[in-house]
């Protein structure tokens, strides 16, 4: 069962692609609740696992596309997957 | 620069629900950017157009929301939304600007020199060139070739024009220089009876000789000459006779006329000229039935620059007629003046050796006879005349 839901959700694009340009943006697709936010740690929930970016001067983009643009000093990004 | 066209808002929110406000953000798909958390206190930035339902959404999630700062050309333009005025001077402007860069405010005519600039001012309002015209409607190339068809003097045209002046260029036609009839068969015969002082032939043979005496018609150089073997050539008879002759002429004078003359009532009618458009600036006409009019105009500058604007002053003088009566010494000047003037029109080139003036007044005029011995030029062309044999 949860195979067939891994192989639906990449069949459907609903998994979450995230993208990272150097220490200072991060793209991240499919991004279902901002879970924690402040200046220091962004906290989301995706479709697969919860992103967390940790770093300083966080700041979040949304452009109404699902997805979330963080930008500032980035020092580390935790995956934790959703059971 | 697109953000400073549309307005942008700096907003800040804080709340309980704050999260929950985030989410329900990003589900309506409403544009939120530059999200960052200070001390549970969210500032962001959206779009004016978004700012609304960000607030109602912040109403519905009892989050309190204040906007911090807007930019954009918008917010500046929406603090002048009543001004009325700013918009109805704009409008204003733009028409002014318009009409004065499409309609004809000025005319200038150069290269005229024979040709009268009302002749060509007449030609171009009957080709529709005239103050106030709209000139996209003008063809000025038609104009043109109607205005060379219309003025015969007129060898080229070119108008051309810049916003409302229009500019007429004109190069007038060149005249053909006189042709001289040196080939036609003439003698020269004698306009007056005279005896001759001097002559000389150029062309021709001469029939009289120095101190001959002539009558008027008498020919003096002959163009008709006969060759050694009996053949007979015409010529163009040339050369100069030179003749004491008698002349008599008269003059006249009335001893009473009427004359017409300026009375002192003057009266003024001023008429604004707008684009040729003639406004009168008063409300009776004029009541004299016989006057003068003289006209000015006077042009209104604004800045230096002239406007299309001018006041014509147009000074009517009453004319009327008086009965002047004129003693003889007046009488007789004025015949000596109609006489001075005989002389330097009719007798310019002719020495004047003697003369002689009888003035005889009666009860209605004065008439002077004058009697001139004259020393000049007697003779005159006369054309030979053939018969066609063929």
């Amino acid at each position: 069962m949860g195979k067939l839901s891994e192989i639906s959700k990449k069949a459907l694009y609903y998994n979450s692609m995230i993208h990272i340009s150097d220490n200072r943006r991060v793209e991240i697709e499919n991004c279902r609740k901002i879970l924690e936010y402040n200046d220091i740690c962004v906290r989301v929930k995706t479709t697969t696992c919860d992103v967390a970016v940790w770093g300083s001067g966080l700041c979040v983009d949304d452009f109404c596309t699902g997805g979330i643009v963080i930008n500032g000093k980035i020092s580390s990004i935790e995956l934790e997957k959703v059971m | 620069m697109f953000d400073n066209l549309r307005g942008v808002v700096h907003f800040k929110a804080h709340g309980d629900r704050l999260y929950a406000f985030i989410d329900e953000v990003r589900h309506k798909k409403v544009g939120c950017r530059r999200q960052r958390m200070e001390n549970d206190v969210l500032y962001a930035t959206c779009y004016r157009r978004d700012f609304y339902e960000i607030e109602e959404i912040a109403k519905c999630m009892g989050v309190e929301i204040s906007s911090v700062a807007q930019k954009g050309a918008v917010f500046k333009a929406i603090k002048y939304r009543r001004r009325f005025g700013v918009a109805a001077g704009i409008l204003i402007a733009l028409a002014v600007i318009f009409y004065f860069s499409n309609v004809i405010t000025h005319i200038e005519i150069t290269g005229c020199e024979t040709v009268e600039a009302d002749v060509v001012s007449a030609a171009l309002a009957n080709c529709g060139i005239e103050q106030g015209a709209f000139i996209p409607s003008i063809d000025f190339d038609s104009c043109e070739r109607k205005i060379l068809l219309a003025i015969d003097d007129i060898a080229w045209v070119g108008i051309r024009h810049s916003a409302g002046r229009v500019v007429v260029d004109i190069h007038e036609m060149v005249e053909a220089p006189l042709m001289l009839d040196e080939n036609t068969p003439c003698n020269i015969v004698a306009a007056y009876d005279a005896q001759i002082v001097d002559i000389s032939v150029l062309e021709g043979v001469s029939c009289v000789q120095r101190g001959y005496t002539v009558k008027k018609g008498d020919i003096l150089i002959s163009g008709v000459q006969e060759g050694i073997k009996g053949l007979t050539t015409v010529k163009h008879s040339l050369g100069s006779v030179v003749g004491i002759y008698n002349l008599s002429v008269s003059f006249e004078q009335e001893l009473s006329s009427l004359v017409r003359v300026e009375t002192d009532s003057i009266t003024q009618k001023n008429v604004l000229n707008v684009l040729s458009l003639e406004i009168p600036l008063y409300f009776n006409g004029v009541e004299f039935a016989d006057y003068n009019l003289k006209t000015s105009e006077r042009q209104l500058y604004l800045f230096g620059k002239r406007l299309p604007i001018c006041i014509n002053e147009n000074e009517y003088i009453e004319c009327g007629y008086i009965e002047k009566v004129y003693d003889e010494q007046q009488a007789q000047a004025l015949l000596y003046e109609q006489k001075q003037r005989y002389e330097e029109n009719f007798l310019e080139n002719t020495e004047i050796l003697s003369q002689k003036v009888n003035i005889i007044i009666d009860e209605n005029k004065a008439v002077a006879q004058i009697f001139y011995t004259l020393k000049g030029e007697i003779g005159e062309k006369n054309e030979i005349l053939f018969k066609n044999f063929n």
